[in-house]
C-alpha cells in the first residue's frame, strides 16, 4: 500500500517517524509530502535512506480563489473556539488565537490591529482582543458552530492539492498536526476526501487538542494517545466516537526503549556534582506556557536552598530545548551545585534520559518532559507560580497530569507545600508503581510492554481498503 | 409580461404604487409579494384585476437561516467602519447590536462604546475581512423554498424593496431569480437608503434610483456597476406634486386653533432614530423661538408635526380629532407645550397627506432635524431650516442629511446654534422664499427628467425593461469586495 502523510514541515515527523519506518519495513510505499520550503528538521536516516520511503513537496497554498478566504475564515472559527464555555478561563489561549487572527488579517508581523477597551479605555493590540473575554452563551455557539459547518463544506476542494494527490496516487493519507491555526491541512482532509481517499489524522501531542486551532474537516480517522484524548475528540470537535482509535503515543516508543548510557558518578562530575547527594531537575516549560522563566528558576532555587532538608541537593536545570538562548549567559553558580543540561534534542534525547534516570525528583510548571520523567519512575513535581497562571492552570492539558485528576504529578499551592513535597521525594516517598499506572494510561494505554508504533500503524492499515497486520507482527517480531 | 414585486412590507407598495397601477394597465401581470403578513392591496391598486397579492417568504426556510442572515449582518456592521462612517455611531451601533444579535438569538441592547471597537481597524484589514464575507457570501447557496416561490410565480422579471435593510433576507430572491435566469431590479425604497442601511448582498440585474446622487451612492458605497443604475426620480412623490391646499388660510387656522394673522412656522418630526429625544429638543425649540427679539419669530404660531411613525406621546390631554374638510380625512391637535400660538398637529395619512401639504402650504418657514418631509416642504416651495442638535445621532452622523443641506446643492439652511438659527428663520418670515434654488433641488432630488415630468411612467417603464432583459444576460456580479484600498 502507498501512504502519504502530509505535513506542515519535517519537523512533525519527530512524532511520527517510527511508525513510517514500521510501514515502510512491512513493504509499504511512504510519502513524506511538505512544502518544502519550510522543512526544518533534517530526516532521520533511517528514514531517509529508507528504499520506500520518498518525500516530496506538496503546494502550500490554495491555488483558486478561495486561497486567503478559507484561511481567514479558518483563523476566526479558531479564535470563536476559545470563547466558548470551557476555554473562559483560558485567556492566554485565546489571546494566542486573536494574536494569529491579527497576523492573518494584516498578513505581515510589523502591522498590528489596536483600539480601547471600551470598559477601561486601556490599549488592546492584536491579541488583548482576547482579553474582552466575550464568553458565549449555548445559543451563539450552537449558531456559530452551525456557520462554521456550513460555510465549510460549501469551500470546494482545492483543485491544486487533488491534482498532487492523483499523481501521487496513495492509499491513506495522514494528517498533523491538522490544528494549527487557520490550517490550511484542513484542504488536504478536504481533497483526499473529494478523492474517495482514507484520511487519518495522528494527533501530536498531549495538548493539541487543547491548545490550537479545531479540526475544521473531519477525517475518517483520529488516532489519539488516550481515553483523555478521545473525551476531547468527542467533546469539543464532535468528532464520532466511533472514529476515534486509540493508540497511545508513538513519539515516547523511542525513549522507552533507551538505557543509562552513563553512570552516576560520570553524570555528577560532569555537572561537579555532590555525588553523595540527591539530584532534583528542574524541567523549563515553553516559552509559550512560561515566558522568561530564568528569574523564576532562579527563586525557586533560592527557596530550596534555604530549607535545610533540601539545602545540599544537586540542582539540575533543562531548559526548554526550544528556548536554550535565554539560557546562555546565565550563571548559578554562587548557589553552588546547580548545574545547566542544555539540549536541542527534541525525541528521545539521551542526555534528558540520562538526567531524570539520575535524579531523584523532577521539578516543571507545565511541559511534556514531565511525561518522560514519569516514564523513569521518577517522582514529579510542579507549583502553582504566581505569574505563570495562564501557562498552567489556563491550559487544559496541564490538569490531565496532576494526580487528583488521575496523573502523576503533585501540584503545591505554595513554595512551602513545594518544598514538603520535595523533601518527602528525597527520603524515598514516592509511588512508583502509582506513577507507572498513571503513565501507562496516558502514553501506553494498551498496556505498559504495547509499543504505540505497531498499534498506530496497524490502525494506519486498517484505514486502507486492504487491510493488513502484518506490521504489528514485524514490529512484535523485531 | 409577469412581474413579481418583492417587498419587505405591503405597505412598502405605496412608495410605488402609481407605477404598478401603470403596469397593469399596460396589461401585465403583477404579483405583490408581501414578507409580512399583511396581503390587502392599497385602494389604488385593489381594483385592478391584474394585480394580485400574495405571502412570500419571510426567511430562508433551509440550514443556512441563521447562517446567512449572521454573514450578511457582520458584512452590513464591518460597512460602517469604513472612514466615511467614522462620525456615523448611531447606524454602526444599529448594525453592531443586529449583527450580535444575530448570534445570540436575541435582541440586543449593547453600550454604544462596544460597536467603535473596530472603528480603528486599517482599511486594509477592513477589506480583507470584506473579501471573506463577500467570498462567503458566494457560498451561501439558494433557499429551495425560495426558489420554488420564484419559479412557481413563472416572472418575466422580480422587482424586489428595499433589500438593504440590515440582514435582509430579500437577497435570497434575488440568488433564486439569477440561479433561475430571472433578471431582477431594487427599486430603491427612499432617499437614505442606500447610505444608512444594510449592505446590497445579491446584486440585482437594475437599480432603479432617484438621482445622480444614488447614482454615486451606488457605485461608491455598494460597487454597484454605473451602467446598470437608471434614473428614474422618486414616484412616491408624483400624488404629493399634483395636490393643491384643502383649505383656505382661514379655515386652516380655525380647524387648528392658530391666529391667522400671524405668521406660521412648522417643525416637522424626525424619525426616533433619528432623534430619540426629539420632544425636549423641541421644548426648547419653542421657547428659543420665543426669544426672539424680531416680534413676527417671537410671537409667530407654531405647529409642530410628530413623525408618522412616532405620533405616541406627543399630544397634551386636550387633544381633539378634527376631521379635515373636503377630504374627511382625521386629524389630531392639541397645545402640550403651555403656549397658546403652539399646538401639536398630525393625521394618520403616510403619502400625499393632504393634513401635511396645507401645514406647509399655509406655513412661511419649515424646520426639520433630518426628515423626508423636508422633501415635501421643498416640492410646496416652502424654505426650510434645520439646526444642530447635538442629542441627534441620526443628524450628522448620517451621509443623507448633508443632501438636503444648501451648501451641498440641496434647500435646506442649516444653522450652527439657536442664534443663527432664529436670524434665518426671521429673515424667512420677513421676505420671500428663494424659490429657483428650492427648485432647482427638487428636480435634481427628485424629478430630475423635469419638474413637471411625472415619475411613475418613468419608473414602469424601466421595469419594462428589465423583463426584456434575457436569460443569457442577467448577470453574476458575486463576490464583490465594496471597501476601497
Amino acid at each position: 500500500m502507498r501512504f502519504l502523510f502530509q505535513l506542515p514541515r519535517t519537523n512533525v515527523l519527530r512524532h511520527f517517524d517510527s511508525v513510517v519506518l514500521a510501514l515502510a519495513n512491512d513493504g509499504h510505499d511512504i510519502t513524506i509530502a511538505t512544502p518544502g520550503r519550510s522543512n526544518d528538521w533534517p530526516l532521520p536516516e533511517a528514514v531517509q535512506s529508507h528504499p520506500r520511503v520518498i518525500c516530496r513537496t506538496c503546494p502550500e497554498v490554495r491555488e483558486d480563489e478561495w486561497r486567503d478566504a478559507a484561511t481567514d475564515f479558518r483563523t476566526l472559527v479558531d479564535c470563536g473556539h476559545y470563547l466558548e464555555s470551557p476555554f473562559f478561563e483560558a485567556e492566554k489561549l485565546r489571546s494566542r488565537a486573536f494574536r494569529t487572527l491579527a497576523q492573518t488579517l494584516t498578513g505581515e508581523r510589523g502591522r498590528h490591529l489596536s483600539t480601547r477597551c471600551p470598559s477601561c479605555n486601556a490599549k488592546l493590540v492584536d491579541g488583548d482582543f482576547g482579553s474582552l473575554r466575550p464568553a458565549l452563551g449555548e445559543e451563539a455557539t450552537r449558531r456559530l458552530k452551525s456557520l462554521a459547518t456550513l460555510v465549510e463544506n460549501a469551500i470546494p476542494s482545492d483543485p491544486g492539492r487533488e491534482r498532487f494527490l492523483q499523481d501521487e496516487r496513495p492509499d491513506v493519507v495522514l494528517v498533523s498536526p491538522l490544528v494549527r491555526f487557520g490550517s490550511e491541512q484542513a484542504d488536504w482532509v478536504k481533497s483526499a476526501r473529494a478523492l474517495g481517499i482514507p484520511v487519518g489524522f495522528p494527533v501530536f501531542s498531549w495538548d493539541n487538542l487543547t491548545t490550537k486551532g479545531v479540526v475544521h474537516v473531519l477525517p475518517d480517522c483520529v488516532f489519539v494517545w488516550n481515553a483523555v484524548q478521545k473525551r476531547e475528540a468527542t467533546e469539543y470537535y464532535g468528532i464520532p466516537p466511533e472514529k476515534v482509535v486509540i493508540t497511545g503515543a508513538p513519539r515516547f516508543d523511542s525513549f522507552l526503549a533507551l538505557t543509562p548510557s552513563i553512570d552516576r558518578e560520570e553524570h555528577c562530575r560532569k555537572f561537579s556534582f555532590d555525588p553523595s547527594a540527591s539530584i532534583v531537575m528542574y524541567l523549563c516549560s515553553s516559552e509559550f506556557v512560561a515566558g522568561h522563566e530564568v528569574a523564576f528558576v532562579e527563586k525557586w532555587i533560592d527557596t530550596i536552598r534555604q530549607d535545610s532538608r533540601l539545602a545540599s541537593c544537586n540542582i539540575l536545570i533543562r531548559p526548554h530545548p526550544r528556548s536554550v538562548r535565554q539560557w546562555a549567559d546565565v550563571d548559578f553558580n554562587r548557589f553552588g551545585r546547580v548545574g545547566i543540561a542544555m539540549s536541542r534534542v527534541l525525541n528521545a534525547d539521551q542526555s534528558l534520559y540520562d538526567a531524570l534516570h539520575h535524579s531523584a525528583a523532577v521539578v516543571g510548571l507545565n511541559t511534556s518532559a514531565q511525561i518522560e520523567a514519569g516514564i523513569l519512575g521518577k517522582p514529579v513535581f510542579t507549583l502553582l507560580a504566581p505569574g505563570f497562571e495562564d501557562g498552567q492552570q489556563g491550559t487544559l492539558h496541564f490538569h490531565y497530569l496532576l494526580k487528583e485528576q488521575g496523573g502523576f504529578v503533585e501540584m503545591a499551592h505554595d513554595l512551602d507545600q513545594h518544598r514538603n513535597h520535595l523533601a518527602g521525594a528525597l527520603r524515598g516517598d514516592v509511588d512508583v508503581e502509582g506513577i507507572r499506572q498513571a503513565v501507562e494510561r496516558f502514553i501506553r494505554p494498551h498496556g505498559w510492554h504495547q509499543p504505540a508504533t505497531p498499534i498506530l500503524a496497524e490502525a494506519i492499515c486498517n484505514l486502507a481498503p486492504a487491510r493488513s497486520s502484518a506490521v504489528r507482527r514485524w514490529f512484535t517480531a523485531r | 409580461m409577469r412581474l413579481l414585486f418583492v417587498l419587505n412590507r405591503m405597505a412598502h407598495v405605496r412608495h410605488f404604487d402609481r407605477a404598478v397601477k401603470i403596469l397593469a394597465d399596460r396589461g401585465h401581470e403583477i404579483a405583490l409579494a408581501s414578507q409580512d403578513d399583511e396581503l390587502d392591496l392599497p385602494a389604488l391598486l385593489a381594483k385592478q384585476p391584474r394585480i394580485t397579492s400574495i405571502a412570500a417568504a419571510r426567511n430562508r426556510g433551509d440550514d443556512w437561516t441563521d447562517a446567512a442572515t449572521m454573514l450578511r449582518r457582520t458584512r452590513d456592521y464591518i460597512r460602517y467602519l469604513h472612514p466615511r462612517y467614522a462620525s456615523a455611531r448611531l447606524l454602526r451601533h444599529r448594525a453592531f447590536e443586529k449583527m450580535v444579535g444575530s448570534v445570540s438569538d436575541r435582541a440586543e441592547t449593547l453600550g454604544t462604546d462596544w460597536s467603535e471597537l473596530l472603528l480603528r481597524m486599517p482599511k486594509p484589514e477592513q477589506k480583507r475581512i470584506d473579501a471573506l464575507l463577500a467570498k462567503l457570501e458566494t457560498a451561501i447557496p439558494c433557499d429551495p423554498d425560495i426558489e420554488a416561490f420564484v419559479a412557481a410565480q413563472r416572472p418575466d422579471a422580480i422587482v424586489l424593496s428595499p433589500l438593504v435593510g440590515v440582514g435582509f433576507t430579500q437577497a435570497d430572491f434575488v440568488k433564486s431569480a439569477r440561479a433561475l435566469g430571472i433578471p431582477s431590479g431594487l427599486l430603491v425604497f427612499s432617499w437614505d437608503n442606500l447610505s444608512n442601511k444594510g449592505l446590497i448582498h445579491e446584486m440585482p440585474d437594475r437599480m432603479f434610483v432617484w438621482n445622480d446622487i444614488q447614482v454615486r451612492e451606488a457605485v461608491k458605497l455598494h460597487k454597484y456597476p454605473a451602467d446598470r443604475v437608471v434614473i428614474t426620480g422618486a414616484s412616491r412623490f408624483d400624488e404629493f406634486f399634483e395636490m393643491k391646499p384643502t383649505t383656505t388660510r382661514q379655515e386652516f387656522c380655525q380647524l387648528s386653533g392658530l391666529d391667522p394673522n400671524r405668521p406660521i412656522v412648522t417643525y416637522l418630526c424626525s424619525s426616533k432614530f433619528v432623534a430619540a429625544s426629539e420632544q425636549t429638543f423641541v421644548s426648547r425649540w419653542i421657547s428659543e423661538l420665543r426669544r426672539s427679539s424680531d416680534p413676527a419669530l417671537s410671537g409667530c404660531s407654531l405647529i409642530v408635526r410628530p413623525h408618522p411613525a412616532g405620533g405616541k406621546g406627543w399630544h397634551g390631554s386636550d387633544a381633539r380629532d378634527l376631521r379635515w374638510p373636503r377630504i374627511n380625512e382625521k386629524a389630531t391637535v392639541s397645545r402640550p407645550f403651555g403656549d397658546e400660538k403652539s399646538i401639536v398637529m398630525n393625521s394618520p395619512m403616510q403619502n400625499a397627506d393632504a393634513v401635511l401639504f396645507d401645514t406647509v402650504y399655509h406655513s412661511a418657514g419649515v424646520v426639520g432635524l433630518n426628515t423626508s418631509a423636508e422633501i415635501e416642504a421643498a416640492i410646496v416651495g416652502r424654505p426650510v431650516f434645520t439646526i444642530v442638535d447635538s442629542n441627534a445621532g441620526g443628524q450628522e452622523g448620517t451621509l443623507h442629511f448633508h443632501y438636503l443641506l444648501r451648501s451641498q446643492g440641496g434647500h435646506v439652511e442649516l444653522a450652527g446654534d439657536f442664534e443663527e438659527h432664529r436670524q434665518q428663520l426671521a429673515a424667512a418670515l420677513a421676505g420671500r422664499p428663494d424659490r429657483a434654488t428650492i427648485d432647482a433641488f427638487v428636480e435634481r432630488f427628485v424629478r430630475p427628467r423635469g419638474l413637471s415630468v411625472a415619475v411613475a411612467p418613468i419608473v414602469a417603464d424601466a421595469i419594462e425593461e428589465l423583463g426584456s432583459v434575457g436569460r443569457d444576460d442577467v448577470r453574476t456580479t458575486q463576490g464583490t469586495v465594496l471597501t476601497e484600498s
